[in-house]
C-alpha cells in the first residue's frame, strides 16, 4: 500500500526533465491521485483474493488496468492544468486541436509508456512482496534476520480438528481446495490483527506477533476469535461445498526465540524457542479437555489489561517437570 | 576445489541475470537509436551483462557483509549509492570505450570528448540511468524472491503452474540430522542454528546437482524431492555418495567448531501427492498426501547411518545396486497405519 503511494509521488521526479513547473504540479496531482486510485483498488478488489489466476496473469491484468486507470487520469489532470494554463475552459481544452496534438503526436505516449513500465514494477513488487508475506521481503532485504536475532514473541497455534479423517473423506485434491479455503478464511483475520504467519504444516497454522515493551495485547485471542466467527458464518458454504464444518482448536503462548534465516537456495525464516514446543503442548490439552482455546500463564502475565472473560482452566506439566497455568477466555 | 562451495550457485545467478541485463540494454537501445546505427545495441548488450552482473556480485558478497553491521536506512542509502556509482562507472566505461573505438582516440580522449559531454548532459544518459538502476532494483527483489521459493522454483510459479493444485509423482527424501538436539541441548540456541546452517549449506550442492529440490527444512530434518523417476537410481547413488564426500570433506572444520561431526538418517518412498499453493499472503508451495506422510513414519524408525526405503523405492534401484549392500527389514508396522509395509535398508560404504 505505501508503496503504491510512494511510487506515485516518485513521478514528480520524473515530470521533472519537462523542466517547467506546471509539468511538475502535474506530475505531483497524477502521481497523488493515481496513488488513492491504486490503493483503492488493492484494498477493496484485490484484497484477498482466492485467485485461480497465475501469477503472469495477475500481474499483467492488474498492470492494465492500472495503466487504463492512470491514463484517463493524466488525460485529467493535465486538460485541467492546460485549461487554466490557456484560460479557456476545461472540456473545451479537451476538444482544442492542442490538446489531440498531445495525445496522439507528442509526449502523451511517452507518458504511458512510462506509467505502464511503473505500474508493472509497483505491481509486481506488491505481489512479490504479497506472495512472501507482509514484511518478509523486507526483512529479507534489510537482512534483518541474516544474524540471528533473538527476540520475544507471542505465538498463535491453529489446528483443524480432525484433520485426518476429513482428508481421508475429501480425497488428495479436494482436500487440498478446502484447505486453501479453510486458510484464506483464516488468513483475513490474521491480517486484520496484524499477526505474521510464520508457517503451515498441514493443516496447522502458526501465526506469530512481535512483543513490544515486554507486553502483550488481546490481539491474539482476538485473531482467533475473528477466525472462529468466519468460519461459523460461512458454515454453510463449507457444507455445501465439502460436506464438512470446519472446526478449530488453539493454543496461545509468548516466549523468547532465535530467529534467523537458514538456507541458501531455498531461505527460511525460523524461529527456535521452547515457546514453539510449548505450544503444540497446550493445544494437545486443548484436545484432552475439550477446550477451543488455552492461553499460557506467561502470556496472560505480560498482558497490559485485566479481564473478567479470562479464567484460570487449569494446570499443564512440561517436559522439565515445570507447571505453567493455562487460562480460558470466556465469550460474551 | 577452484570454486567455493556456494560460489558456484551465485555465480550462476549473476550469469542468469547479467543476461536478462543484456537483453533490457538491447530493449532499450531498440527504443531509442532504432536499428541504423549498429553499436548503441552493442553497448546495450554488454553494458547491460556487465551490470547485471557486476550488481549480482555485490548484491552476493560485499552486502552480506555491510549487513552485519548497518541499519535499515543507512543501509538502504548505501545500497542505492552503490547501485548508482556502479552503474554510472559502467555505463561510462562501456560507452567510452566503444566512443574511443569509434572516434580512433584513447579512452581519456573519448571521455571528455563533446559528444560524450553532450550525452552526459543534454541526451539520454539520465534516462538510461534511471531504467538500469529500476530494473537493477527489480531484479534483485526478483533474485530474493527466488530464493525464498526455492531454487529452480520460480519460473514454474511465475508460469502458474503451481496455482491449479494437481496430483503429480515425487521421490521424497527425508534427511535427518542425527544428535543435532545433542548441540541443542548442551550448547546455546545461536550455536545450534549455526551448526543446522553450515549443514544445510554443505548439503546443498550434492542435492542440486543430483537434481534434487529442497522442500523445506523443520527443525532438524530437511526434506527433499525429486521429480522426475527415469534415471533416478544414478541420482539416488550419486547422491548419497557425493553427500557423503561433501561433508567427510568438511570433518575437520565441524569437529573444531561444533565438536560434532554431522550424521544422517536418510528416508526414500515416492508416490503421488498433491501440488498446490495454499495461502492468500504468504503463498507456499506445498505437497499434501499419504506419500510424505509415509516417508515421515519411516525416517522415524531409522537409526544412525541409515538409509531407509520404501518398496516402490527398491523397485527402482534394486537393479543398479549391489545385493549384499541391500537388507530387507520385512514387513514393518509404522505409526498411525495399519498395514505393514516392505522397508529396505541400503549400506553406504
Amino acid at each position: 500500500m505505501s508503496a503504491s503511494v510512494m511510487l506515485g509521488s516518485l513521478y514528480p521526479v520524473l515530470a521533472d526533465e519537462f523542466g517547467d513547473p506546471v509539468a511538475f504540479i502535474n506530475g505531483i496531482t497524477i502521481g497523488f491521485f493515481g496513488g488513492v486510485v491504486i490503493v483503492i483498488y488493492e484494498l477493496h478488489l484485490f484484497y484477498i483474493t482466492k485467485s485461480k489466476f497465475s501469477f503472469l496473469t495477475q500481474l499483467f491484468s492488474k498492470a492494465i488496468l492500472y495503466t487504463v486507470t492512470l491514463g484517463f487520469i493524466i488525460i485529467g489532470v493535465i486538460s485541467f492544468t492546460r485549461g487554466i494554463e490557456t484560460g479557456v475552459g476545461w472540456v473545451s481544452y479537451m476538444v482544442s486541436d492542442s490538446f489531440i496534438m498531445f495525445l496522439f503526436e507528442q509526449d502523451f505516449l511517452v507518458i504511458m509508456i512510462y506509467t505502464m513500465l511503473l505500474l508493472t514494477i509497483v505491481v509486481l513488487t506488491r505481489q512479490i512482496s504479497k506472495k512472501m508475506g507482509p514484511g518478509i521481503l523486507f526483512n529479507f532485504i534489510t537482512g534483518k534476520y541474516y544474524l540471528p536475532k533473538f527476540e520475544e514473541r507471542v505465538f498463535l497455534y491453529l489446528d483443524l480438528v480432525n484433520s485426518t479423517s476429513i482428508a481421508e473423506e475429501l480425497g488428495s485434491l479436494r482436500y487440498h481446495h478446502f484447505l486453501k479455503e479453510y486458510i484464506a478464511d483464516l488468513t483475513t483475520c490474521i491480517l486484520n490483527y496484524r499477526g505474521t504467519i510464520y508457517r503451515y504444516v498441514g493443516d496447522q497454522i502458526t501465526v506469530s506477533w512481535r512483543v513490544r515493551d515486554n507486553k502483550t495485547d488481546s490481539k491474539p485471542i482476538e485473531c482467533f476469535y475473528c477466525a472462529k466467527k468466519n468460519l461459523e458464518e460461512r458454515a454453510e458454504k463449507y457444507f455445501d461445498q465439502f460436506n464438512i464444518r470446519p472446526k478449530f482448536r488453539g493454543a496461545v503462548d509468548t516466549g523468547t526465540v532465535l530467529t534467523g534465516e537458514i538456507g541458501i537456495v531455498k531461505s527460511q525464516i525460523i524461529f527456535y524457542g521452547d515457546v514453539l514446543y510449548r505450544n503444540t503442548l497446550i493445544e494437545e490439552k486443548c484436545k484432552a479437555d475439550n477446550q477451543e482455546l488455552l492461553i499460557s500463564e506467561y502470556f496472560i502475565n505480560k498482558l497490559d489489561f485485566e479481564s473478567p472473560s479470562l479464567k484460570l482452566h487449569g494446570n499443564l506439566k512440561l517436559k522439565a517437570g515445570d507447571n505453567i497455568d493455562l487460562y480460558r477466555w470466556i465469550e460474551g | 576445489m577452484s570454486i567455493s562451495r556456494i560460489g558456484w550457485i551465485k555465480l550462476k545467478q549473476a550469469l542468469v541475470i547479467g543476461l536478462a541485463g543484456a537483453f533490457l540494454g538491447f530493449i532499450y537501445t531498440l527504443g531509442s537509436d532504432g536499428f541504423i546505427l549498429f553499436y548503441p545495441h552493442l553497448n546495450g548488450l554488454i553494458g547491460g551483462f556487465i551490470m547485471g552482473f557486476t550488481l549480482t556480485l555485490i548484491e552476493i558478497y560485499l552486502f552480506p557483509k555491510f549487513l552485519k553491521k548497518w541499519r535499515f536506512v543507512p543501509l538502504l542509502s548505501i545500497r542505492v549509492l552503490t547501485y548508482l556509482i556502479t552503474l554510472t562507472v559502467i555505463m561510462l566505461l562501456v560507452l567510452n570505450i566503444s566512443r574511443s573505438q569509434r572516434m580512433n582516440t584513447d579512452f581519456l580522449t573519448a571521455l571528455t570528448s563533446v559528444e560524450s559531454i553532450d550525452y552526459m548532459l543534454y541526451e539520454d544518459f539520465k534516462y538510461v540511468e534511471f531504467y538500469a538502476f529500476i530494473i537493477a532494483l527489480v531484479f534483485n527483489f526478483i533474485r530474493l524472491f527466488s530464493i525464498k521459493l526455492g531454487y529452480g522454483i520460480l519460473a514454474d510459479f511465475i508460469l502458474g503452474r503451481y496455482a491449479k493444485p494437481k496430483i503429480v509423482n515425487r521421490v521424497f527424501c527425508f534427511i535427518n540430522i542425527t544428535k543435532a538436539q545433542d548441540i541443542l541441548i548442551n550448547k546455546t540456541v545461536t550455536f545450534y542454528h549455526q551448526y543446522i546452517n553450515d549443514i544445510l549449506i554443505d548439503i546443498t550442492r550434492p542435492i542440486i546437482e543430483n537434481n534434487g529440490f529442497i522442500y523445506e527444512y523443520v527443525d532438524d530434518q530437511v526434506v527433499i524431492y525429486w521429480k522426475s523417476l527415469s534415471g533416478w537410481e544414478r541420482n539416488f547413488r550419486s547422491f548419497l555418495s557425493d553427500l557423503k564426500k561433501a561433508i567427510n570433506g568438511r570433518k575437520k572444520y565441524y569437529l573444531e567448531k561444533y565438536d560434532h561431526h554431522p550424521d544422517f538418517k536418510f528416508a526414500f518412498h515416492e508416490g503421488e501427492v498433491v501440488q498446490g499453493e495454499i495461502g492468500e499472503i504468504k503463498t507456499e508451495i506445498v505437497f499434501q498426501g499419504d506419500t510424505l506422510n509415509t516417508t515421515a513414519r519411516i525416517i522415524e524408525i531409522a537409526s544412525s547411518d541409515n538409509v531407509l526405503f520404501s518398496e516402490s523405492i527398491y523397485n527402482i534401484t534394486k537393479n543398479s545396486l549391489e545385493d549384499n549392500k541391500i537388507k530387507s527389514l520385512g514387513r514393518v508396522y509404522l505409526k498411525g497405519k495399519e498395514d505393514p509395509i516392505n522397508i529396505y535398508s541400503f549400506a553406504q560404504d
